[in-house]
């Protein structure tokens, strides 16, 4: 669309603006390109091969085999893109982008014992990450003590376990905190680690004001899919507690990160993803304006976490279109001014689920095919996945793969030199608009059902994605979704061995979270547990009695206990 | 307790908080439409809560799903129990576990079989009709 360009110019000079390619040019578009597709039907009919492309996006978008000008007929260039770090902000959300400074490399990492997460962290910090990802083990997500006896074979598995403080001061063990930026994949609720973080910070004697990071704390996803811990109301309340915590005390630090990840990881498509995410959100936002702040306050401090996926360029043209929905919802139907409130910003992971236990070493070309989407959609920062994590936990020489895999599209292949690159291709602009579509007419059905507390509540979303995910098997295994290796070009699964965390590094947390049980002040936990429990009964912020209970060695533990009385026990939504 | 019913039942579950359950919906989905009836107990699940809900429920077969890689402890302990519960019916496993392990599983702990990726939802549902006799 370099025509539109043009047009746009034009209108900055004050010009009548004039929605090119003209309508006799236009015509003659349209002529040239029904010639065109007579030779096409002419050489499938002669040369007899069969059209096999698939007619639809993976998200059911139906495809043409080419694009042209006529497909963005009435393409308004400054409405529709205009530049990068102006609204609509569809080309990328800050002005520079990747000519500013690059990405944020960021390696999701943490398992087994503290000590080992610590070590994973200070290898990729030496190897030039520059902020941390810091992944919790199943039982620290759920609520639960590495020592509780249910939770054996779990601890440190696929994450750190962060029972208390101890654990959460040795895995930053001699790291720059105040200087790094932390993300911590919290996967629900971003409390209770949240307040080890601040109880550490402020034990380190750095002011809050100057912690960087990102607390997942998106509770919602997990009534998506998955097994949620709470009910429904009292987890909104608790993200929102943290948020609006954030938003006094620590304004570097992204109180909720909406997560779309999970959601595409469960089975859900392209265009799901990114609704369900974009409609989360305005749950956490509606939550915080009820408690009286205004959403110039609240929207700067929200951040997303994406799913990049196979098709490059429906994910391409998914983050494009959230963008341009993310900004006008906070235009048009908040009200926000900032420039900073309408920006869509998030962290994108290469989809775990496309990568195959056959013949592993494919998953590098996959998660660099994934890596190139998200850059390509302009994202903020990113983790590669490593290519044998559809076999276990990624060993060192794989992390270092995937971190060299960022390295090189950065340094080597030219992708980020200019913003937004795809902008004007016929095909990706038009994809845009039709993902863009798509997201408004999903959001009236869930505004009709009365939002998306309500559409959460009705296991609407749900059940939308796991009909999704049987689809999209049951297509896999009639081979319309070609995988190589799976179902191309079939291989079996060698031999493998799973790396994982050992029963003696699970033994390491188990003793030492039952020796600060042992040797803390049980007065000053009685006290603080007892401020926290009355701070849930009341419904006032539990934030900072969360904080309190953390630096007197209250477990993670007892505080989802807490949790528990106070807010009732798991729902079981299946 | 079991109504009488000709329908084969299913229990599906993970063990331990494990919140992968992916592939154990589409499994239940799968077993739906090959007319089984599938009690669908699903991620982040006790081993307690499996063995009561299969007490109760009186199933035919148990399907348990592992991608944590936990399976090593998680599984031959859900064994152990169902056997000291006169819980005497087949266990199929799936997700990622590696052969010597399955073999394990399979040999020393009594599991009837365990399907590891790329195994196809036909394979699984025939695997099911097998042990269920049905």
């Amino acid at each position: 669309m370099r025509i539109g360009i043009i047009s746009s110019l034009r209108a900055y000079d004050g010009v009548e603006k004039q929605t090119l390619p003209k309508r006799s040019k236009s015509t003659e578009i349209k002529q040239a390109r029904k010639k065109w597709k007579k030779t096409y039907d002419k050489w499938i009919r002669d040369t007899k091969i069969k059209d096999k492309a698939p007619k639809t996006t993976p998200s059911k978008i139906p495809l043409k085999s080419i694009y042209d000008p006529t497909d963005i007929e009435d393409f308004d260039y400054l409405k529709k893109l205009g530049f990068p770090g102006i609204y609509p902000f569809t080309r990328g959300v800050y002005p520079t982008m990747y000519r500013g400074r690059p990405w944020t490399v960021r390696l999701l990492s943490g398992f087994g014992t503290g000590e080992d997460a610590n070590e994973r962290f200070k290898f990729l910090v030496k190897e030039g990450e520059t902020g941390l990802n810091l992944a919790l083990d199943s039982p620290t997500i759920y609520g639960f003590d590495a020592d509780d006896p249910r939770m054996r074979g779990e601890v440190g598995q696929g994450g750190a376990s962060i029972s208390s403080i101890e654990a959460l001061e040795r895995i930053f063990k001699d790291l720059p905190i105040g200087r790094l930026s932390t993300s911590v994949v919290t996967h629900f609720l971003g409390l209770p680690t949240y307040a080890m973080y601040i109880a550490m910070a402020d034990k380190q004697g750095i002011p809050r004001k100057n912690l960087r990071g990102t607390t997942q704390n998106d509770p919602l996803w997990l009534f998506h899919v998955g097994n949620p811990p709470l009910p429904l109301k009292p987890s909104v309340k608790l993200a929102v507690d943290l948020q609006e915590f954030c938003m006094k005390h620590t304004p570097k630090w992204y109180g909720i990160n909406v997560s779309g990840y999970h959601i595409r990881e469960a089975g859900s498509n392209a265009i799901q993803e990114a609704v369900f995410t974009l409609a989360d959100a305005t749950v956490f936002i509606d939550e915080t304006l009820s408690r009286g702040w205004h959403i110039d306050d609240i929207a700067p401090q929200i951040s997303f976490f994406m799913n990049a996926y196979n098709n490059l360029f429906e994910e391409i043209a998914k983050f494009r279109a959230m963008r341009r929905v993310w900004a006008k919802i906070l235009k048009e139907r908040y009200g926000a001014k900032k420039a900073r409130s309408l920006i869509f910003k998030f962290h994108t992971q290469t989809g775990g689920s496309a990568l195959t236990a056959q013949e592993p070493l494919n998953n590098i070309v996959r998660a660099t095919i994934h890596s190139l989407a998200a850059i390509m959609g302009g994202t903020q920062s990113l983790h590669t996945d490593s290519y044998d994590e559809a076999l276990g936990l990624p060993t060192e020489a794989a992390a270092k793969l995937a971190l060299r895999t960022q390295h090189i599209i950065y340094h080597e292949s030219g992708v980020p030199n200019v913003i937004d690159p795809l902008g004007g291709s016929y095909y990706v602009e038009w994809l845009t608009d039709q993902i863009e579509e798509e997201i408004w007419r999903y959001f009236d059905r869930i505004d009709k059902a009365g939002g998306m507390l309500a559409y959460t509540e009705a296991g609407i979303p749900r059940r939308e994605i796991s009909q999704t995910s049987y689809q999209t098997q049951l297509a896999i295994e009639r081979g319309d979704i070609p995988i190589v290796g799976v179902n191309l070009f079939k291989s079996k699964i060698g031999d493998f061995e799973v790396c994982r965390v050992k029963l003696e590094q699970e033994d390491a947390e188990i003793d030492a979270v039952k020796r600060v049980k042992k040797n803390r002040n049980q007065k000053a936990v009685e006290a603080t547990l007892g401020e926290f429990r009355k701070a849930c009964q009341k419904g006032v912020n539990v934030t900072p009695y969360a904080i309190k209970a953390a630096k007197a060695n209250v477990t993670n533990g007892e505080m989802y206990q807490v949790f528990w009385d106070v807010y009732g026990e798991w729902p079981h939504l299946d | 307790m079991r109504k009488k019913s000709k329908k084969t039942r299913i229990l599906l579950s993970k063990v331990g908080v494990d919140v992968h359950d992916r592939g154990l919906k589409v499994i239940a989905a799968a077993l739906r439409d090959a007319g089984m009836e599938v009690i669908y107990l699903g991620a982040s699940r006790f081993q307690d809560e499996i063995v009561k809900s299969a007490e109760e429920e009186d199933v035919d077969a148990i399907g348990i799903s592992s991608m944590e890689g936990m399976h090593h402890v998680k599984i031959p302990e859900l064994m152990k129990e169902l056997r000291e519960k006169k819980i005497e019916v087949p266990v199929v496993c799936g997700g990622i576990i590696p052969m010597n392990e399955a073999n394990d599983l399979k040999d020393r702990h009594g599991v009837y079989e365990v399907f590891s990726p790329g195994s196809t939802l036909k394979e699984i549902v025939e695997c099911f009709r097998k042990c269920t006799c049905s």
